[in-house]
């Protein structure tokens, strides 16, 4: 009986996070629209519901019901899995992501590692894509995509393990836990160039613009899920947009405190001390998502060569630096950030 | 932990090497040369201190990374042998416009690996410095881009390279799980505290057997003994000559310590098992060495099969497990490593038209124009074959003893048997270089008095072997 | 039977699976993939004796950078399938041999060796905290630091020589300058001309 209930109460605890994750990539995708749309002087989405609010379940249903095309020659059954392989690293590191001072579902003691490892294997989705789809534009597009992540992904390593270094600590809530004591505590100051270039390795990462040459329409047409279609596609789009609402959760609990409240041990914490955790994590995260989508519509595209010396010619050696320097820093026990 | 005053060798060459390989990339191409002299002054910066670590050596406690006597010794060897081998690898490459200062920093590479496996006292490191070494060694080979022998040597040593770490890996983890140490200290304890009398005997005895016979391959391999010789003749051939004077002559210093260190210290009590393998490994390398040089026409080729023959000897003195033995096995490899230094240094000199020496043939004549340099590769000769007052037949003499005093008559018959079918390779090339019409393409590249002083000072050490033998004598009893 | 078994079977069974299919398949991405397979379902099994540091290393490494340049290699090269397969019938006999001969070996030796555990225990480790990742560091940091250095010197050694090796200049390559792109001035690209004729 009592491992029924365990396993019970885990499921309720996926569907808890795993829904509304869904329900939020879906809105995130209008709200892409909607916002680039206003920056770029246009309307957006307005047809289906008010304001197009149901636009993305029109997606959805439409996306769901389309038909999977197979192109002729392509290795069917990696065809087929590479869009799992992508869909199901992203949805897994959900699992030790703190989204409260209480809810987590596994609250295990290598977190970071388990996050640096999970988001690793997405790369496997993209090259198994753009090899099984027999067609050399998705190649080109899945080729510039994994020299890409695997160049940032070194860059985003170092970084973490800079903030590794501040909290002393693998688990995600001990790290929140570290950066308490209001704005000023939090890790973005100490670590700040590494917060940069977090974020920015974060875009590369998830192969958004200004580093989308893995879908360069006017070159490769879209890259490496150029041959996919109807739910196969469903899942490479879930599988970006919750990587980059994973980036931005990430962003805000490494840099950011978390769940923290930003006016902690000021004059202001009673009067917010109402406010859940869920819901400060929340704007953060939010904040972050409306930062890829303002740079989304801002910056043209990087060109390839240049991608690759920023990842390994500027942002390696920084980090290296940086971290070097957060060594005497932690030795020195500079305030209020490294006390212990 | 392990105090790090122990090491200060291995720190400065790890320190000059970190700054060369930063500042090299500032030099213009004219420059570049500037970080050769930046290796050779590590390197007696490097034997400086070892000579200095002689001052306190018993203070060491660690028994991860040992600087006893012993191991000074042959660091000091390893260094400034390599610092004469770079010296005829910089005026080689300088001359053929080949030179990047990257082959020295590898070359440095290897010699850390060297002084890691040198003093190594446990297995994990041990592994490392083997890796190290084989790593640099690798590059080295295929550094000869444009020829296509180079590359099939270095793929070949490589691959074959990886399997025997393989074996060399899989040796060590039966030991570990036998005897839940890495540390040859505590593996030897264990190994003299089992009782091999009872029934317990043969089912310990089984693992340990595999563990010996999987690490003794790998180190076969990394020897050049047969039947694990096949890549020596084409990894010889395929590279630079100086990257043959590099490769046959230093690591089978390290190569050897870690031999006797395994066999003295950690089997020393299964001596039935490992004296058994060295015996076949001996007797293979030496005949398969002695005969199949006969045929060889690339005098590179022939080194290589010489080489084997001589590391065939080297084990026969191992074989005997005495400290006469392991005495002579020593005498004979710094000898062997001596005298090939200067042979091949000497042919690195030496070139045929605007490419390097390959054949025998392209020395025919080199007497008619460059007596001396005749001369001096003449007795290079001599000593391999063993012909007295040279140091080889000292070497050759020690190993015979050994094999007697240990009632191996048979044995003893077969080695001077060998020697003299050996001597017919060898009495070739002197008779091509005295004999023959001179081919006019030959030339030297620079007269070196290096060179000249280095073989006086060899010859000279013939007529005293016992300096050489005390040497042996006294860092085998301190091993 | 618990649940920590059933895995531990599970997993290990399609390790065995994967890794033969390493072998046998015939073609290379495929056997690539179930090499990355293998790695995954060997990282399970050493989560599942505790080792977390251990196991999620070798996805970090082998999984995530490692064979991801594999795959690489391995998707530009065209292989000509049938010649591997012929090489495989030809080996088949040998292979079987030392196959056999090595699996002797290895339940030959384990069933005797490990029989009496005592021998076996490993007393000596210093024990600081209960988070495998912090011993981890530890033991690494202090008793085994040198071996730990000589591993990153090993790592640099690797660096150079493969930049070394394939970093050869050729006076046909194209590349662009990003410092020259940058400090272009206008007078490098617009030159004016004084039309001859309209004088």
């Amino acid at each position: 009986m009592n491992i029924i209930f365990i396993i019970l109460n885990s499921l309720i605890d996926i569907l808890l996070v795993v829904v509304p994750l869904f329900l939020i990539v879906a809105y995130t995708t209008y709200s892409e629209r909607k916002i680039i749309g206003f920056m770029q002087s246009r309307m957006g989405p307005t047809r289906v519901g008010p304001y197009g609010m149901l636009q993305p379940i029109a997606d959805i249903i439409k996306l769901l019901t389309k038909e999977i095309i197979i192109p002729s020659n392509a290795n069917k059954g990696l065809f087929l899995t590479a869009p799992i392989i992508m869909l199901v690293p992203s949805l897994l590191v959900w699992s030790v992501i703190p989204l409260s001072e209480y809810f987590v579902i596994a609250n295990i003691n290598a977190g970071l590692l388990f996050i640096l490892a999970l988001t690793s294997l997405s790369v496997y989705g993209v090259i198994l894509a753009g090899w099984a789809s027999n067609s050399k534009y998705a190649f080109l597009g899945s080729m510039r995509s994994a020299a890409q992540i695997i160049a940032y992904e070194i860059a985003m390593g170092f970084a973490l393990v800079g903030v590794l270094m501040a909290a002393g600590s693998l688990n995600l809530q001990e790290i929140i836990i570290s950066q308490k004591g209001g704005i000023i505590h939090w890790y973005w100051i100490p670590l700040f160039p590494l917060f940069i270039i977090y974020l920015i390795s974060g875009i590369a990462e998830t192969n958004r613009a200004p580093f989308d040459v893995s879908e360069g329409e006017s070159e490769i047409v879209a890259g490496f899920h150029v041959e996919y279609s109807g739910i196969t596609f469903a899942m490479f789009f879930l599988a970006e947009y919750m990587n980059l609402i994973l980036i931005s959760i990430l962003v805000s609990i490494m840099f950011f405190g978390g769940w923290l409240s930003p006016f902690e041990s000021t004059f202001l914490e009673h009067y917010f001390n109402w406010i859940p955790g869920f819901i400060w994590l929340s704007i953060k995260t939010l904040f972050f998502i409306f930062l890829f989508l303002w740079l989304r519509a801002t910056l043209p595209r990087y060109r390839y060569d240049q991608i690759m010396r920023l990842g390994w010619k500027v942002f390696l050696p920084i980090t290296l630096v940086w971290i070097f320097l957060e060594g005497f820093m932690i030795y020195y026990k500079i305030q209020p950030w490294f006390s212990v | 932990m392990i105090n790090f005053l122990y090491i200060i060798p291995e720190i400065i060459i790890m320190t000059v090497l970190s700054f060369v390989i930063v500042l090299d990339s500032f030099f213009s191409k004219n420059n570049k040369k500037i970080s050769y002299y930046f290796v050779q002054l590590s390197l007696f910066l490097c034997s400086y201190y070892i000579i200095d670590n002689f001052n306190f050596l018993n203070k060491n406690t660690s028994n991860l990374y040992n600087t006893s006597i012993f191991s000074n010794i042959f660091k000091l060897f390893i260094t400034l042998s390599l610092a004469l081998i770079l010296h005829y690898t910089y005026k080689f490459l300088q001359y053929f416009k080949k030179y990047e200062s990257e082959y020295f920093m590898i070359a440095l590479f290897a010699l850390i690996g060297m002084m890691i496996m040198v003093s190594s006292e446990h297995l994990l490191l041990l592994y490392l410095g083997i890796e190290l070494l084989s790593l640099s060694l690798y590059s080295l080979i295929s550094f000869n881009r444009d020829s296509i022998f180079s590359s099939e040597a270095a793929i070949k040593y490589y691959i074959l390279g990886a399997i025997a770490s393989g074996f060399l890996l899989f040796g060590i983890s039966l030991i570990y799980g036998l005897t839940g140490s890495l540390y040859y200290v505590e593996i030897s304890n264990q190994i003299s505290s089992l009782n091999f009398s009872s029934s317990e005997y043969t089912l310990h005895a089984v693992g340990l057997i595999f563990a010996l016979t999987f690490i003794l391959i790998s180190l076969a391999f990394k020897f050049g003994a047969a039947p694990f010789h096949m890549w020596i003749p084409d990894v010889y051939h395929g590279s630079l000559i100086t990257t043959t004077l590099l490769l046959s002559t230093v690591p089978k210093i390290a190569v050897f310590i870690i031999i006797i260190k395994i066999i003295n210290s950690i089997f020393s009590n299964l001596y039935i098992f490992w004296a058994d393998i060295l015996f076949i490994l001996s007797i293979l390398s030496i005949i398969v060495g002695n005969v199949t040089a006969i045929v060889q026409t690339n005098i590179k080729r022939m080194l290589a099969y010489s080489t084997i023959a001589n590391i065939g000897f080297i084990l026969l003195g191992i074989f005997t497990g005495s400290i006469e033995g392991y005495k002579a096995a020593m005498f004979y490899t710094i000898t062997y490593v001596l005298f090939t230094i200067a042979a091949f240094g000497l042919l690195s000199e030496l070139k045929n038209g605007e490419s390097p020496i390959e054949e025998i043939t392209n020395l025919s004549g080199l007497n008619k124009q460059y007596p001396i340099l005749a001369f001096i590769f003449m007795l290079l000769m001599l000593s391999f074959i063993g012909i007295p007052p040279l140091l080889g037949f000292h070497a050759k003499l020690f190993i015979i003893q050994s094999l007697i005093l240990t009632s191996n008559i048979f044995l003893s018959i077969f080695a001077v048997l060998m020697t003299v079918i050996g001597s017919y390779y060898y009495l070739r090339v002197i008779k091509v270089m005295y004999f023959d019409n001179l081919d006019n393409k030959l030339s030297c590249i620079s007269t070196s008095y290096i060179t000249y002083l280095y073989v006086f000072l060899l010859v000279l050490l013939g007529l005293f072997p016992d300096i050489l033998g005390q040497i042996s004598y006294y860092s085998i009893s301190n091993l | 039977m618990n649940a920590e078994l059933i895995i531990f079977y599970l997993f290990s069974i399609f390790l065995i699976i994967s890794s033969m299919r390493v072998v046998i398949s015939n073609n290379p991405v495929k056997s690539a993939i179930y090499l990355v397979f293998s790695f995954f379902c060997s990282a399970v099994l050493w989560l599942l004796l505790g080792a977390e540091f251990l196991s999620v290393i070798l996805i970090l490494v082998y999984v995530g950078a490692v064979m991801v340049l594999f795959l690489f290699v391995v998707m530009m090269l065209d292989i000509n399938l049938s010649e591997i397969t012929s090489g495989f019938v030809k080996y088949l006999n040998e292979g079987i041999f030392v196959f056999i001969i090595m699996s002797a070996l290895l339940i030959l030796f384990f069933q005797n060796q490990f029989a009496d555990t005592n021998k076996n225990i490993i007393t000596e480790i210093i024990i600081i905290s209960d988070s495998n990742t912090k011993n981890l560091g530890y033991i690494l940091y202090t008793e085994y630091i040198l071996a730990f250095e000589i591993a990153a010197v090993i790592l640099l050694l690797g660096i150079i020589s493969a930049i070394t090796l394939t970093h050869k200049k050729k006076s046909d390559n194209k590349f662009q300058d990003p410092d020259m792109q940058v400090n272009v001035k206008k007078e490098d690209r617009i030159f004016i001309v004084k039309d001859e004729d309209s004088k």
